[in-house]
């Protein structure tokens, strides 16, 4: 999967969770989430929905607030787990 | 010392999640042992009980800032709300939550949940010192 495709992936699933008050197309791959509007509830549920897309599973290390703060951020890390070895 | 945790939760927003991701989102938030106290993941689903997962949601986020996780990265299920009856209950804790715990010296959670129309609202409360049973 290329990092377009990738990024195109994840921006659909963060609109659909994030529950931004002005929508994802006001924000930039580096904006910050949380200052948009992204609350913890939300977050959970993105990274549970990028698990069910990705078919990958968040380790302890990567739940944190980091992770999930942009879009960036979030493809870097489910590009990370991509390319993990199994188990 | 005692440090204390609070969360409010939009109920309609927790709905709106399990309607969306199912059973995949009650098992990453839940217990094995939750899950079965309250029904199983088929009971957890239908709309009448996206209220307490509201309120167990709020509640393992005011667990996390007693334990002040910050960027520490922490598993909802390693937080589980042991609730008999009542609204109030105490918390097992284990894995890193567990870890962040003991490094803090808070021996014991307690927890109050409590919910009105479409919110959930949880406080938690670590005791600190070397007395009681996590």
């Amino acid at each position: 999967m290329g990092s377009d495709e990738l990024r195109v992936q994840v921006r659909a699933i963060v609109a659909q969770h994030a529950r931004l008050p002005a929508g994802i197309d006001v924000v930039g791959d580096d904006d910050d989430l949380y200052d948009a509007g992204m609350g913890s509830h939300s977050a959970v549920s993105i990274m549970i929905a990028l698990e069910g897309a990705f078919d990958v599973e968040f380790p302890d290390a990567l739940l944190n607030k980091g992770t999930f703060r942009s879009i960036s951020s979030i493809c870097a890390a489910v590009t990370g787990l991509l390319g993990s070895p199994p188990g | 010392m005692l440090r204390i945790g609070a969360d409010l939760v939009d109920t309609d927003e927790v709905a709106s999640s399990v309607a969306t991701l199912a059973a995949a989102y009650l098992k990453r938030l839940f217990t094995d042992a939750e899950l079965s106290r309250h029904g199983g993941p088929g009971t957890l689903l239908g709309p009448a009980s996206h209220p307490l997962v509201a309120r167990h949601f709020a509640a393992k986020e005011a667990v996390l800032k007693v334990l002040r996780a910050g960027e520490a990265g922490v598993d909802l299920r390693d937080i589980e709300i042991c609730r008999p009856g009542g609204c109030q209950g105490a918390v097992r804790l284990s894995g890193r939550a567990a870890a962040l715990a003991e490094a803090a010296g808070i021996c014991r959670v307690f927890v109050s949940l409590s919910g009105t129309g479409g919110l959930a609202m949880a406080v938690a409360a670590g005791m600190e010192g070397a007395d009681g049973q996590r």
